[in-house]
């Protein structure tokens, strides 16, 4: 499966562009997307997902163009958007045979499917209350059951870890490793560390356009040998932020400890084992 | 002084900046139109007795003034009784309930902000009312007071008062929004019927409106200039033969003193309504925050207990294909009948059995349109909710959205209205009138097309809710401007005009809805 974007751009207005001449090819497995706000994640996921259209350029999954036959991706979407809402007056159960029925997915088996995944959702005991009453977790792992209601091929996560709770994030990472299998997995987030953990590729994005697309790897490399940590007094972090590109600061007493990327670092810096978040900042700096 | 103006400033902008308001504005521009007929038309819009004023500068601020407080009144309640509730629904109202700003003060912004809203309105209709005096009535002297001042003595207090009354009902009934369109439907005929009391019985002080002196005054002008006692005044769209119509020049009105201070006394009425408002405001409903937390913890409870669980992908059954449209038809109409208050159903149950007992003209021409419109909160969500709710992420990535969302929303709809006008259609069923409960089939299909297409338009459900709000209005006053369920015409040509235009409406939703679902 290969989902080709060719050139696409999403203009808002005469000056703003929600994407810019974009091109990019994802292949089954975990895509994780990084980006600051407004690099134009959400759009690019919106326009996968069918529900943006772009100004131009091309999308198509196997061959099939998108844009022009959306409902060739739609019966084997699965999509959890950043600000979804539900319908406070249904119960979990009759809101996912809701979206069931929009998925195209019925049959005997559905209600014993809405079953398992309302257990693995942990939502079973209040599967009966209207979804008005839920919290901010609980919405965010129903809107994660109706992700798998159909068995989707095409996932695209849109921010998935708000709202749950640290040992909720690495169990819902395990739940996204092994849907990848045959799947492409589309993944954004703010939190580097959930990319980090899963996807096979990166690509970073900044103002609509591509910065870089890759292995984990091979986006680190950007930074490798490139980070290091220094001792500097705390009068000094205003000046030394405006000489280097500072991504983290630990504060200790009267001192800082500064973990920079450069070409050339202080005399008495330890140089550092680059991550994929060094990377990151450096790229979108 | 200085934060008063900034709220009623951004408050007034939030408002005015939407395709509804455009919309309002040229719905006012052809209604202030329409409140001047031309030399020769069918219709008055006040008509004294048999008499009708020339097109002068009196008569046209006079008509046009009467006609504009009575139009603000009726749409003004539904076009302003929101800005709390945005408070509400945006947090925006946490962030202010936070602020050092008074309830009292709030309030009055809010207030003020919906007379600005209103008086927009009003100024529009001034000023196309000027225009008109220029065509139409050039011939004549331009007397500016006797076209101004009704205005500022009638209309403007009355905008002002309904713009208190929208404050009060948004902090009494904050979370009843039908019950609030519901109470201001049945003030309304009150209060049109205090000015059809007997002046010397009823003294005009008691009209809210302002409108009763004016037309006593005028009725008066008729009387003493052609020796008639004429007690009629009729204000409205009224159709006549022409001949039987005669023209008179008036002169204009003597202000009383008696009248401004009356005027003056709503105006105190309506701030103290808004102090006594701002005494019962509890800051964006404590208690509602409170019973919602409540509600709340015992989900968060059983969210912190019962976290996330590894799912197995692989072991879930299975489910097959099934792209038909009736799951989706059931869910509508579970949707719509939980929408409001249960305890409204009783209220329902009253207009089913009044659909069944009362005499079928009443049933047909009353009890329906009001038994419709009690549902007006119902029809309004139908294409709104998924926009209101943030679901359409959801329902435009489905699989064929259009011919299968869209269809069964308008599918439920229709088959809802029409159960609630069902005893009515059976009761035309068994006395052999087929026909008639057709229309009122066709009646169902034209209400819901026109929520979905306004509703898909203009992704609010304002305008509709002005719109059903007028036409159920005009149906049950016996004005059938547009009787789409078939109580005043008859026959299969009338009821196939109804259907045509329900389905002009629904194309024309099905083509918004189609644009909007791919370019969000």
């Amino acid at each position: 499966m290969r989902l080709e974007i060719q050139n696409i751009s999403k203009k808002y207005d005469k000056e703003k562009y929600g994407l810019k001449d974009y091109s990019i090819s994802i292949e089954t497995g975990i895509l994780g997307l990084l980006g600051p706000n407004g690099a134009g994640k959400s759009t690019l996921m919106k326009i996968i997902a069918t529900i943006s259209q772009p100004t131009s350029g091309s999308i198509t999954l196997d061959g099939v163009d998108i844009a022009k036959e959306p409902n060739a991706i739609r019966k084997i979407l699965g999509y959890l958007p950043q600000d979804f809402g539900v319908y406070p007056n249904l119960n979990a159960y009759e809101f996912l045979e809701y979206i069931a029925a929009m998925k195209g997915v019925g049959g005997s088996n559905l209600r014993p499917r809405i079953e398992a995944l309302l257990e693995g959702v942990n939502l079973t005991e209040a599967a009966k209350k209207p979804i008005g009453t839920y919290s901010g977790g609980m919405k965010q792992r129903i809107g994660i059951a109706q992700v798998l209601l159909n068995n989707p091929k095409i996932l695209i996560f849109d921010e998935p870890t708000v709202g749950l709770d640290p040992e909720e994030r690495v169990r819902f990472r395990n739940l996204i490793s092994d849907l990848a299998n045959d799947c492409i997995v589309i993944l954004s987030s703010h939190i580097v560390s959930d990319i980090e953990t899963i996807a096979d590729e990166v690509a970073i994005m900044k103002k609509g356009q591509l910065i870089t697309k890759g292995l984990q790897e091979e986006v680190i490399d950007t930074v490798r040998e490139k980070v290091f940590e220094s001792i500097i007094d705390s009068g000094d972090l205003a000046a030394f932020k405006e000489k280097y590109l500072v991504v983290n600061t630990i504060r200790k007493k009267e001192q800082v400890l500064v973990r920079y990327i450069s070409d050339s670092p202080l005399n008495a810096a330890a140089s550092c084992t680059a991550s994929l978040e060094d990377a990151y900042l450096c790229l979108t700096k | 002084m200085t934060s008063l103006k900034s709220i009623i400033r951004a408050d007034y902008l939030q408002r005015t900046r939407s395709y509804a308001f455009l919309i309002t504005l040229l719905v006012s521009v052809c209604m202030a139109y329409s409140f001047v007929p031309p030399a020769g038309a069918s219709y008055s819009t006040l008509r004294i007795g048999n008499y009708v004023g020339e097109n002068n500068a009196a008569w046209i601020g006079h008509s046009t003034a009467i006609m504009a407080s009575t139009f603000l009144w009726l749409i003004g309640f539904y076009l302003v009784n929101d800005g709390i509730k945005k408070d509400k629904e945006t947090g925006v109202g946490q962030i202010i309930a936070t602020t050092s700003i008074s309830n009292l003060k709030y309030l009055l912004a809010k207030t003020l902000s919906n007379f600005v809203v209103l008086l927009t309105i009003a100024v529009i209709i001034l000023l196309m009312a000027f225009s008109l005096v220029i065509l139409r009535g050039r011939h004549y002297q331009f007397d500016i007071l006797q076209f101004l001042l009704p205005y500022f003595f009638a209309t403007v207090p009355t905008i002002f008062i309904v713009s208190v009354v929208a404050v009060f009902a948004e902090v009494v009934l904050g979370r009843y929004v039908m019950l609030q369109n519901v109470a201001f439907f049945f003030l309304f005929p009150v209060i049109i019927g205090i000015q059809g009391l007997d002046s010397n019985q009823h003294p005009f002080w008691l009209d809210v409106l302002g409108t009763k002196y004016l037309s006593d005054e005028m009725a008066g002008f008729v009387s003493t200039h052609f020796h008639e006692s004429i007690k009629t005044v009729s204000a409205g769209f009224i159709f006549s033969k022409k001949n039987s119509t005669q023209h008179f020049l008036f002169t204009g009105t003597y202000w009383s003193a008696v009248y401004i201070l009356s005027r003056l006394l709503w105006v105190s009425v309506a701030f103290l309504l808004l102090y006594i408002s701002s005494r019962l405001f509890n800051r964006f409903d404590v208690k509602e925050i409170v019973a919602t937390k409540k509600k709340n913890t015992n989900a968060v409870e059983l969210a912190t207990n019962h976290p996330l669980k590894d799912i197995q992908v692989t072991q879930l059954p299975v489910a097959s294909s099934a792209y038909g449209i009736w799951p989706f038809v059931k869910t509508e109409l579970l949707m719509l009948i939980r929408t409001g208050p249960k305890w409204f159903w009783l209220i329902n149950a009253g207009g089913f059995i009044a659909l069944i007992f009362t005499p079928l003209t009443i049933a047909h021409q009353i009890v329906l349109p009001v038994l419709w419109f009690l549902q007006i909160n119902r029809w309004a969500d139908i294409a709104t909710k998924e926009k209101y709710n943030n679901t359409h992420y959801f329902t435009y990535a489905a699989y064929k959205p259009l011919q299968r969302l869209l269809t069964s929303q308008i599918i439920a709809g229709v088959l809802l209205a029409i159960a609630f006008a069902l005893p009515l259609i059976l009761r035309y069923l068994i006395n052999g009138d087929y026909g008639t409960a057709i229309s009122i089939i066709s009646g169902a299909l034209c209400i819901i097309a026109l929520s979905v297409f306004t509703g898909v338009l203009l992704g609010g459900k304002r305008f509709f809710e002005i719109a059903f709000f007028i036409l159920t209005y005009l149906n049950v006053s016996a004005i059938p401007v547009f009787d789409y369920f078939g109580a005043f015409h008859y026959g299969i040509t009338y009821t196939i005009i109804i259907i045509a235009i329900s389905s002009t409406l629904l194309f024309g939703a099905f083509v918004f809805r189609s644009y909007e679902i791919r370019n969000q």
